[in-house]
């Protein structure tokens, strides 16, 4: 564990501070993922309704996202968590947080749904007749929960427009780079390009500021 | 596909732009026994900058229905989210007035008979109505007080804020010291001071310390050999980091050392258990 005494000795201590508080979070949080998936592996059904009441307000708001409709985000968000509940002894820390790899998962399968739709030749106008409901702030979403989410709104503004308008179309419209490039009549190397500076440059935005 | 080529896709296929055939070749490579030149680690970094985005959006409060369809297929259940109020009552009055209008036309003990049961499904299902209405009470009772716990942890996060903004800028001013406390006892616990002795303030800054229901961490003042002063107490940061501001008053003149304790909630006027010391 990184002590914070170690900052006696640096320059710059207050953004160390801040440098060792992200480290010893992430690390809190490393612990807290492998016991929860430790009990989640033994078939612990507790340990899934503590998950699912920490996450699924966000795997819920992605799915509805990509989904544009109420009633599939919820289903996916179920197969979400059931898909949690069956490979978690699967799981790999090294490969990401609990909570990425939840999203990651609600974010897959909320993006086969609308492909499946598209195939499907359900219109968008379909789609889009269904009313979205509106954002429902959880009650119990603390100050740092917000904090934490206009951190990275702020992040993404100091994004250029052409790189957030490439990562908005992969991460929640499910295009590929191919898809993108034909759609915005780009290149396929810029639209590569854009989508890594834009992961890159908010990776290290984030993690300036307290850690992703 | 080399570890670099894997480096160089790693935001690509966190942020879902790959297609499949590439998809599927990063896949494949992770799964390689290696060795790997920070092949997972790559990922890790982009798969939680990925999860940034979807924290970007706000959160959306799931209707109950959503967990009670993930308990449904958990082999061996579930436990449930809270609890939910009866939905019999409609069934149990629908119940008693269809026994009543059944005892229309029949002959007059049979009909008193029925008549006399329906009085009692009646009254049941007014027992019932009652029963429920008073649940209801409670239900909004209790979100009555959820609701003044949310504007409380607000304010708390808010204060926690300030408190942090505080101790960092302390770090700047000159003359201020950091004071490392070590375990005391069998404990194991560590923590640091930021102390100013010209300006009397300190704040003390910890990790580790889990919340335990019940109890405290107190702050404690140690002027030579008289007996530690209760100096205030550790408030969770919310990332797994404890700060705390010892009481301006116990520093007008500096400190031998500082110290951290665990007590039951609310403090005691000395220390029972304590967990960590520094000497100034």
């Amino acid at each position: 564990m990184v002590e914070i005494a170690q900052l006696a000795s640096v320059r710059h201590p207050a953004a160390t501070v801040i440098f060792l508080m992200a480290r010893v979070a992430s690390a809190l949080a490393a612990t807290r993922d492998a016991e929860l998936l430790g009990r989640l592996a033994r078939g612990d059904a507790a340990a899934l309704r503590s998950l699912y009441d920490a996450q699924a307000g966000h795997a819920l708001a992605l799915a509805r996202r990509i989904l544009r409709s109420g009633a599939e985000a919820e289903e996916v968000v179920q197969e979400a968590f059931l898909e949690v509940w069956k490979r978690a002894g699967q799981y790999q820390a090294s490969r990401g947080s609990v909570q990425a790899w939840l999203l990651t998962i609600t974010r897959t399968r909320a993006i086969d749904r609308l492909r499946s739709r598209q195939s499907a030749q359900r219109t968008a106008d379909d789609a889009a007749s269904e009313p979205e409901p509106a954002p429902v702030p959880l009650p119990l979403e603390l100050a740092a929960q917000r904090q934490d989410r206009e951190r990275i709104a702020a992040a993404l503004q100091t994004l250029p427009a052409d790189q957030r308008a490439a990562l908005d179309l992969a991460y929640f419209e499910g295009l590929t780079h191919s898809e993108i490039a034909a759609r915005t009549g780009t290149p396929l190397g810029t639209i590569k390009t854009r989508i890594r500076l834009a992961m890159e440059k908010l990776a290290a935005v984030l993690v300036d500021e307290g850690g992703p | 596909m080399n570890c670099a080529e894997l480096k160089e896709l790693a935001p690509l296929y966190a942020a879902g732009a790959l297609d499949a055939q590439e998809r599927a070749a990063v896949e494949a490579h992770l799964a390689e026994a290696g060795p790997h030149q920070g092949c997972q680690e790559a990922m890790a970094e982009a798969q939680l900058t990925a999860a940034a985005l979807a924290r970007s959006l706000p959160p959306v409060r799931p209707d109950e229905r959503v967990w009670a369809g993930i308990a449904a297929k958990l082999e061996g259940g579930a436990p449930r989210a809270r609890r939910q109020l009866p939905g019999w009552l409609p069934w149990a009055i629908a119940a008693a007035a269809g026994l009543a209008a059944v005892v229309f036309g029949l002959d007059r003990n049979r009909l008193a008979g029925e008549r006399d049961r329906s009085n009692r499904a009646l009254t049941e299902a007014q027992a019932k109505l009652d029963r429920n209405q008073g649940d209801v009470a409670r239900a909004e009772a209790a979100a009555q007080l959820e609701h003044a716990r949310c504007n409380e942890l607000v304010g708390q996060a808010r204060e926690l804020r300030v408190l942090e903004q505080q101790a960092l800028a302390l770090l700047e001013r000159p003359g201020t010291k950091v004071v490392p406390l070590g375990p005391a006892g069998a404990h194991s616990n560590r923590a640091s001071a930021i102390v100013n002795a010209e300006l009397h303030r300190a704040y003390v800054l910890a990790t580790a310390l889990a919340p335990q229901a019940g109890k405290d961490y107190e702050l404690w003042v140690i002027h030579g050999k008289a007996a530690p002063e209760p100096a205030g107490f550790l408030k969770e940061l919310g990332s797994g980091v404890t700060v705390g501001e010892i009481d301006a008053r116990l520093l007008a003149a500096t400190p031998d050392a500082l110290a951290v304790s665990l007590e039951p909630a609310g403090g005691r006027p000395t220390p029972t258990d304590v967990l960590m010391v520094g000497r100034i």
